[in-house]
């Protein structure tokens, strides 16, 4: 859909309001991302440490970050 | 303020928190207290807001329909087009995998400090147009010489805030007009 040159050019866009949105809008879909993905890792039988390993952050940030109450999200 | 808030007015205030939580937002706005207000309503108000047809079920489906695009909305779609990522693709990618059900359900997280979590997941801020709406409601009721703050002074409060979000649930900016005379004519009848 996107083409190389359009990628490129929009990538490094110079204008910072277009920039930093993108920027916004890759960490939205990121963390959104992220969440399905860990969801899914615990529902395979994954530990915490093993999902912080594979993300390479620390086992309480990933806990506190997606251990809700409840549990099995 | 609070000493001078009916009992009911206190408990429309608490669960404009839980409902602010329970909808996902970051700050209690005054949309939230609104809420708290319809559901915890005395007879009086109740029976002004029941022949305007507002009911706590109806704001609540208006407002989780509200909360529930963004983020990931159509703004994030057009700047991730323009780093060559189709958000729709994503998404197909991730409900073929998972289920449709998938990517609503992982809707982040309200991000906490370390002070919100050691007090639990209860506490998050009244946002400043909510605040406006209880100092307004107040003014009103020492308007009115009314000692005590009861839910149609926070209503009146909240009306009287006109905050746009706000009021769009209740019928616009005319909606709320006639809503504000009908308290006012409530209150008129019962002092």
């Amino acid at each position: 859909m996107t083409d190389a040159t359009t990628l490129a050019s929009a990538a490094g866009n110079p204008d910072p309001a277009v920039g930093l949105r993108a920027v916004l809008a890759l960490r939205r879909l990121a963390d959104r991302l992220e969440a399905i993905q860990v969801a899914n890792a615990r529902a395979n039988g994954w530990s915490w440490q093993a999902i912080a390993e594979a993300l390479e952050v620390s086992k309480q940030a990933v806990h506190q970050k997606h251990n809700r109450k409840g549990g099995t999200r | 303020m609070f000493e001078k808030f009916s009992r009911q007015a206190r408990v429309a205030v608490v669960s404009a928190q839980d409902d602010a939580k329970d909808l996902g937002a970051k700050q209690i706005g005054p949309e939230h207290v609104l809420l708290g207000v319809i559901t915890h309503a005395e007879p009086g108000l109740r029976a002004v807001l029941d022949a305007r047809g507002i009911t706590a079920d109806g704001v609540r489906t208006a407002l989780a329909a509200r909360t529930s695009a963004p983020p990931l909305g159509a703004d994030d779609a057009e700047a991730l087009r323009s780093i060559g990522i189709d958000l729709d693709a994503v998404r197909a990618s991730v409900t073929e995998n998972f289920g449709p059900e998938a990517w609503d359900r992982a809707e982040p997280e309200v991000r906490r400090g370390v002070f919100g979590r050691l007090l639990g997941a209860g506490h998050i801020p009244f946002a400043g147009p909510a605040k406006k709406s209880l100092e307004l409601a107040l003014r009103e009721a020492i308007h009115r010489r009314e000692r005590e703050i009861s839910t149609a002074y926070l209503l009146l409060g909240i009306l009287r805030g006109a905050d746009p979000a706000t009021t769009d649930l209740l019928g616009g900016r005319d909606g709320a007009a006639d809503l504000r005379a009908d308290v006012y004519g409530m209150l008129d009848r019962a002092a």
